[in-house]
């Protein structure tokens, strides 16, 4: 821990549609779970009239306010609006994404009554910053370097994006993480029989939404990502549609009726096929049963494991053919892989993991960490090494990762020149000599691409920049090229003219479609603005609830028995009735703000207070002080300030004359301080 | 002393068969509470509906948005009842609650 007066670092899975937050505490993973309790939170953003939500609060009412509630910000990020991937999200969306100005998406949404657009890397800020959140609250210090994964196959403005989302959100980002190598480094500590030899570990990652599958090779001190491959569209969701496809079928065959067009009888369809697919994969057999699904006929069908099974072949299939794939991408024989590590929900399907087992000749999986959390796990393990600190149980492995795309130069005729082929161990630097093509050229435009197609076109463009050069014969310049990647994947491009040494470079993070320098400060001034909005927002629901307490409290108080006989009738009316009155303006001004709050509490307690201080006033005076009676009256009395105290109702006494001039709400007090 | 052996082989049978109930009992009340709690909830939401369709017809806009929430919470509750295990009894209260949720949802 932060013995050295370090800040602790904190480990982020920031996924499609969960994310999980870990950290390395007492020489252990700590999986940090959210203020419902729950160890992943859904990777939502919702925005309404009043207020920002993130998370569980976002995901719930996610059907009630489809179009501001923002989700998959994920498949957004570091990608161009024309991608044809984002073309066809978007038709799956129910909020809307607009094209900015370069050619960006942005998301569109109604905050507190204002059109607002976002960047995908803001909403994901928002979400870090929502675990960041959660991190502080269970270590109880502020937190500020963090380890995020990206799945292996994020390209180089993904990643950038990603760290961009976790600066604006206001972490120091130690480092951009592949998923499989996070996933890995968890089974790596958790495996006690390791010992320093090479080892090739096959990692599958099947989550909600997305497929990973990557070969890693740990060697003495480092880890390489060998080959990555996966489907951005095969997850755990597509196994319940196709449930849901099952019964609305069976639902036919039974009752002739089609209820494919009833959304309502659809969802608690889909609610129940997920629930039967999770008990699918611990017994062989259960039933999906809905009372009075359509038109008053209940549905009952019992559905078994091998049912199942049977029903998403398909897809099952589909995923051990990436595996194959994969390990083809990696020039290696299934029987060199040495351990295969399971992470995501969606492998804890029995049949996926015979599937995997039989495809490695009976190999034992690693499972012993819980399939949402490795990532995370791993992520936290990662960013304590990171962090300076040391542990007997964390060895100091130093991690070599593989660039996912091949990077390269436009050549003559848009054919794509790659200068680093694809799955190269970064950081890694390598070099390539071009020359002119016209005679006295006198300049030399560079352009860099990502990809693994033939023609650039088809390619991403990450960068340009125009080299000069003086005039000479065609074929005489001598310019090198020298591509470098750093730590996190980000690339460097650097052109020289050998003979003059005219020199230009260009580091890949400001292209079309990246934030800016100036955009990510704009985005952090806000992202505190946002979240002073919400703290706002916060106290205002505070001070409502302070006010309705006080005035529940107030009345409970004048019905308990002994303070109900010593008040006159016509008091009590007066007590009443404003508290009525309170109540009822809490009723019908949900927009107010404190001061109004604070307006009524005084209304009410200039109608209490009088009242009670005057109670207690005559309580002394029954009793004049010299007399033995006193101590009796003065218990009485005491008796009760205790019962008042009950109610949250302080005795607040003159500075000048030590009587009791009022009661204050202990609740709302507690507040202003 | 054949008797007290007889005794005592009835006493494990009935004590596991009371065990064996009370356990039926238990779930079974788990069923009954849970659904009353949805219920409960179902009443409240119930209120605000009927309000909200006399200024609804009473052409009023801005209440259909809330019409669409309240909608959403009663869809919640009904998720809610459709995940409750039950049997016997305890079903059949399922099962009526559902049918008067439907209604509530169509109207």
């Amino acid at each position: 821990m932060a013995t050295n007066g370090k800040t602790p670092a904190i480990g982020i899975d920031l996924g499609t549609t969960y994310s999980c937050v870990a950290v390395w505490q007492r020489d252990r993973v700590e999986i940090i779970a959210n203020d419902q309790g729950n160890r992943t939170t859904p990777s939502y953003v919702a925005f309404n009239n009043t207020q920002r939500m993130i998370g569980d609060a976002a995901k719930n009412q996610a059907a009630t306010n489809p179009t501001n509630t923002v989700f998959d910000a994920k498949r957004l990020i570091g990608r161009r609006f024309s991608d044809q991937e984002v073309q066809s999200d978007m038709e799956l969306w129910p909020f809307k994404v607009i094209a900015d100005v370069n050619g960006k998406p942005m998301i569109a949404v109604d905050y507190n009554c204002e059109k607002k657009q976002f960047s995908a890397e803001e909403i994901s800020s928002m979400v870090l910053a929502k675990m960041l959140d959660i991190a502080e609250s269970f270590l109880g210090s502020t937190v500020k370097n963090a380890v995020i994964t990206v799945p292996a196959y994020f390209n180089d403005s993904q990643r950038q994006a990603t760290k961009d989302a976790g600066k604006i959100a206001g972490l120091n980002v130690l480092r951009i993480l592949h998923e499989p190598t996070a996933a890995a480094i968890a089974y790596r500590l958790e495996m006690k029989n390791c010992n320093n030899d090479r080892r090739n570990v096959f990692v599958f990652d099947l989550g909600g939404g997305t497929l990973d599958v990557s070969l890693l090779v740990f060697e003495k001190d480092h880890i390489r990502v060998k080959a990555t491959t996966g489907d951005t569209h095969l997850g755990g969701e597509d196994f319940d549609n196709n449930m849901v496809t099952y019964c609305v079928k069976e639902f036919k065959r039974k009752n002739k009726m089609d209820i494919s067009g009833n959304k309502r009888a659809l969802r608690r369809l889909r609610t129940a096929c997920e629930k039967a697919k999770r008990i699918l994969s611990c017994s062989t057999m259960t039933t999906i049963e809905v009372d009075s699904l359509y038109d008053g006929i209940d549905f009952h069908s019992s559905i078994s494991r091998a049912k199942f099974e049977e029903l998403n072949k398909d897809y099952l299939n589909k995923c051990i053919e990436f595996v194959g794939k994969c390990l083809i991408d990696a020039k290696m024989d299934k029987s060199s892989v040495h351990d295969v590590v399971l992470a995501g929900g969606s492998t804890r399907i029995p049949k996926l993991q015979q599937l995997l087992s039989d495809f490695f000749d009976g190999k034992d999986l690693c499972k012993c960490i819980n399939a949402d959390e490795a990532v995370a796990y791993g992520a936290a393990v990662h960013a304590y090494m990171l962090n300076g600190e040391s542990s007997e149980k964390v060895q100091n492995a130093s991690l070599w990762e593989v660039t996912p795309l091949s990077l390269g130069l436009q050549e003559d005729g848009g054919i794509m020149k790659v200068i680093i082929p694809r799955n190269t161990s970064i950081p890694t630097k390598m070099e390539d000599v071009l020359t002119t093509h016209f005679d006295n050229q006198t300049n030399i435009l560079i352009h860099v691409y990502e990809g693994e197609r033939k023609r650039t076109r088809d390619n991403n463009l990450l960068g340009k920049f125009v080299l000069e050069i003086p005039p000479v014969p065609r074929g005489v310049p001598q310019i090198s090229v020298c591509f470098e990647l750093d730590y996190d994947g980000i690339l460097h491009v650097s052109a020289e003219e050998k003979s003059r040494g005219i020199s230009k470079k260009l580091a890949i993070t400001n292209d079309k479609g990246r934030l800016s320098k100036k955009e990510i400060e704009r985005m952090i001034s806000e992202a505190e603005k946002y979240k002073a909005e919400d703290e706002m927002y916060r106290n205002k629901v505070q001070s409502r609830h302070a006010l309705e307490k006080y005035a529940y409290n107030m009345r409970d108080a004048i019905n308990i028995k002994e303070i109900s006989l010593k008040l006159s009738p016509e008091d009590k009316k007066n007590i009443n009735d404003a508290i009525d009155s309170a109540l009822e303006w809490l009723e019908v001004s949900m927009d107010a703000n404190p001061n109004d709050f604070d307006n009524m509490r005084s209304t009410l307690s200039s109608v209490f207070n009088p009242v009670i201080v005057k109670m207690i006033k005559d309580e002394d005076n029954v009793a004049p002080p010299d007399t033995v009676a006193s101590s009796g009256s003065n218990s009485v009395k005491n008796g009760l300030l205790s019962i008042l105290a009950n109610f949250a109702l302080d005795a607040v006494y003159s500075a000048a004359t030590g009587d009791i001039i009022g009661f204050a709400s202990v609740i709302v007090d507690c507040l202003s301080i | 002393k054949d008797k007290s052996k007889l005794l005592l082989l009835e006493g494990t049978a009935s004590k596991e068969r009371k065990l064996e109930e009370t356990r039926k009992q238990n779930v079974m009340s788990k069923a009954f509470e849970a659904i009353a709690g949805v219920r409960a909830e179902v009443d409240k939401l119930s209120n605000r509906v009927t309000s909200i369709e006399v200024a609804i017809n009473g052409g009023n806009k801005a209440s259909e948005k809330e019409f669409l929430v309240l909608t959403e919470l009663l869809m919640s509750q009904l998720l809610k009842l459709d995940g409750i295990e039950a049997e016997g009894e305890a079903k059949l209260q399922r099962k009526a609650e559902v049918v008067f949720m439907i209604l509530q949802l169509q109207s």
